[in-house]
């Protein structure tokens, strides 16, 4: 235990401390003589609750007390709780204003028995710092969490470039493919008419045996009958990654292109047009469109921004449902909220929403890489993509970017 | 440009694999198709053929495509030349489709019948006054 002051000393006269700390110490120090007037006063004065009791009555008359006795007593912040059978309660107290703790919070915890178990001091400015340190921290976490997603991105887009190549010879040579065997089918088939012509002729008798022997062991009439299916299926495929890596070089070229001066509703209208084919049939969209200001961004990127958007909006929506898109200028920024009445996002997908590769779409409708993609997008340009969403009810995204000047 | 004119298409690109896949989608196509894989091998086929389209990739060892096309740009201006890639830095690309360096962009990958109009494009482009 730490060396006690004078008023400590009262304050340990009608208080058992079991637990203390050197926070309280220093807080007390500080407060020095304002407090005095508090310590060594009977407890019921204080909390105008009885000294003893069982925990469970006294949290029930700290509950009906509203607030402490003493006239200086702002009130009690929060309700008690209950636990280990001790009662904890937090009680603020105000001090004359020339102090730079203008506030005493007190947190005092009390045993059955009326004991006080320690009394935890804090002051307003000790939990603004708290505060303030959490907010950092927060920011820290995003800030961590933005450059992972950003490193993920520079490695999927450098992967993409190095798929490319045998994806382009890949794509050129499975379309020859397809060509020839067609015209190995072409001249199969013409090779059968012959061996009709030529099957009266008793010589040819064991090479067309051999043939037989070969198609029936090559199961010719399958592989001539699957060869279109399996073609097709491997171009599929093919096509399939070459739009994955399409996306993923977006995160190389965000930095690359020259912005220019862009109209948002323009572009909002734009992918409105060529989303048109997934939105017309299900959903009924509204647009509240405020005027804005322009803004420097590459428009290419912003309508991309917009179609992946709206096209999981529409996706969301599984019969009928309305897609709402608003735009205002809030100051320093454009705000621009996408709302959908569609199935909702799951809670525990909502952090995972924008990293690459995260779908939730069956194999082949999504690449997972629509959002990380829009997410570095809306980074670049200095601003920030949120979502809220409810299971069930429709998801709320909303984007913030800030005006000419806002970016650095 | 007249049916009997010779047409010979310069191929440029440092992956192999590619330039084979290109000869086979041309192959039953009326062009003679030279290929090569760098910048250096490119310019001294050009001094040696007349060529008539260079279609190069951007990014390569040594020298990239925009560089190789300029100096062939410098050669002989009538010859068309086209970067086909799959990255490429765009501010350079923009640079040289808007100052004639190149005439045209296309994106890797292509599906082969693209290509093929791509191709006869190019050609009817040759004489067609050339680009600048």
């Amino acid at each position: 235990m730490p060396q006690t002051s004078p008023e400590l000393t009262f304050l340990l006269a009608i208080a058992d401390l079991t637990t203390w700390n050197a926070d309280t110490q220093q807080i007390l120090d500080q407060f020095g003589h304002r407090t005095a007037a508090l310590i060594g006063q009977p407890l019921q004065d204080i909390m105008r609750v009885p000294a003893s009791g069982p925990p469970d009555e006294l949290a029930t008359q700290i509950c009906q007390s509203k607030k402490p006795a003493r006239s200086d007593a702002a009130g009690w912040l929060g309700v008690p709780i209950v636990e280990d059978g001790r009662v904890s309660v937090i009680a603020k107290f105000q001090t004359d204003g020339s102090h730079p703790l203008s506030e005493l919070t007190l947190q005092i915890l009390m045993s059955a028995s009326g004991q006080i178990g320690a009394f935890l001091a804090k002051d307003r400015a000790q939990r603004e710092a708290r505060e303030r340190f959490n907010e950092l921290r927060q920011a820290q976490e995003q800030l961590i969490q933005s450059e992972k997603l950003a490193s993920l991105g520079t490695i999927a887009a450098g992967v993409a470039h190095e798929i490319n190549n045998p994806l382009s010879f890949l794509l050129s040579n499975l379309q020859t493919l397809s060509n020839y065997v067609t015209k190995i089918e072409e001249v199969i088939r013409a090779y059968a008419e012959l061996e009709r012509y030529v099957s009266p002729h008793k010589d040819a008798r064991p090479l067309l045996d051999r043939i037989g022997e070969a198609k029936l062991h090559a199961d010719l009439e399958f592989i001539l009958g699957d060869h279109h299916d399996l073609l097709k299926e491997s171009l599929e495929g093919v096509n399939r990654i070459r739009e994955i890596v399409q996306s993923l070089k977006t995160f190389a070229r965000a930095n690359d292109e020259a912005p220019q001066e862009i109209d948002v509703n323009e572009c909002i209208l734009a992918a409105l047009r060529v989303a048109s084919n997934e939105l017309k049939y299900k959903c009924d969209v509204r647009k509240e469109l405020g005027e804005l200001p322009k803004i420097s961004a590459n428009p290419g990127h912003l309508l991309q921004v917009f179609m992946n958007i709206l096209i999981n909006a529409a996706q969301a929506i599984e019969s009928r449902g309305v897609v709402l898109i608003r735009t205002w200028n809030a100051g320093k920024t454009i705000r621009i909220t996408v709302t959908d009445t569609g199935s909702g996002i799951a809670p525990e997908n909502i952090s995972r929403l924008f990293l690459p590769f995260f779908t939730t779409k069956p194999v082949g409708k999504g690449t997972g890489l629509g959002l990380s993609v829009s997410y570095g997008i809306i980074k670049n340009l200095g601003g920030t993509i949120e979502v809220e969403s409810a299971l069930g009810k429709g998801s709320t995204f909303t984007i913030s970017l800030p005006l000419a000047g806002g970016v650095t | 440009m007249s049916p009997q004119s010779p047409r010979t298409l310069l191929w440029v690109d440092d992956e192999p694999n590619l330039l084979k896949s290109y000869r086979r989608t041309l192959r039953t196509e009326p062009y003679t198709v030279l290929t090569a894989q760098s910048g250096a091998e490119a310019l001294a086929l050009i001094q040696q053929q007349k060529v008539q389209v260079v279609i190069s990739d951007y990014r390569m060892p040594q020298m990239n495509g925009i560089e190789l096309l300029a100096e062939i740009k410098r050669i002989d201006p009538r010859i068309v030349r086209v970067i086909l890639s799959g990255y490429a830095d765009e501010a350079s690309i923009e640079a040289a489709l808007r100052n004639g360096g190149i005439w045209r962009y296309l994106l890797k990958p292509i599906d082969n019948p693209d290509l093929l109009a791509q191709v006869r494009e190019m050609f009817s482009h040759y004489g067609n006054g050339a680009p600048d």
